[in-house]
């Protein structure tokens, strides 16, 4: 799975610190989400697509290991 | 009763022991049972006689906290983090496993090696041995885990 969540983030213009407190996570789960590390829960996700006003689907890509 | 509600009732019992853990303060508090334990355990070794159910005492003591440090939330917990206790639990399982298995022959090789009488009895791992274990495993590599998160 790849993510665009760093774009996404520069966009609204939102530190990793902003955008965890905003989905109710710590800063280093937010690290690992970008860092393609950890794939968050559907959860998580759609807090996310709530946040960056976007379908899942945009910012969250499936890879060729998938 | 129908079955339907027979699974119904399995499930939320199952769901009851899904998220069993304790608050945040319960670990400072499992810390200081096992830092009380280990002292009193040493301090029992000049004891004369070394009571045999004090020491057990401690022991399990010493477990209990270890238990306490392991199934306290942590302060800051999200999905990651419990993700990645459930990863150090699966961790310490097999580990221990394999300690179980193999430990007490190594330790057998060791006493052959050295000369040691009395071998056999080196053969037996106790329950604290095995549980201790465990639980170190699981709370150090979960440390880990979350230091390299």
């Amino acid at each position: 799975m790849e993510n665009t969540i760093k774009v996404e983030r520069a966009i609204l213009g939102l530190t990793q610190d902003d955008l965890a407190k905003r989905i109710g996570v710590s800063r280093q789960t937010i690290n690992s989400i970008e860092a393609n590390r950890y794939v968050p829960s559907t959860v998580l996700s759609l807090k996310l697509s709530l946040v960056f006003n976007k379908p899942v689907n945009d910012f969250f890509k499936l890879s060729d290991k998938d | 009763m129908k079955m339907k509600t027979i699974l119904e009732c399995e499930r939320k019992q199952l769901k009851k022991y899904e998220n069993l853990n304790l608050p945040n303060s319960y670990k400072k508090l499992g810390l200081a049972i096992v830092v009380i334990g280990f002292l009193s355990l040493i301090i029992l070794r000049f004891v004369e006689g070394e009571p045999e159910l004090l020491r057990d005492l401690f022991r399990k003591g010493i477990l209990v906290g270890l238990l306490f440090v392991s199934i306290s939330r942590d302060k800051e917990e999200d999905e990651l983090t419990i993700n990645l206790k459930h990863k150090s639990y699966v961790i310490a399982f097999i580990f221990t496993v394999i300690y179980a298995v193999v430990q007490p022959y190594i330790t057998y090789g060791i006493a052959t090696v050295i000369g040691k009488e009395n071998k056999e009895s080196l053969i037996e791992l106790g329950d604290f041995q095995v549980l201790f274990f465990m639980l170190i495993i699981q709370i150090m590599y979960y440390k880990l885990l979350k230091y390299n998160r």
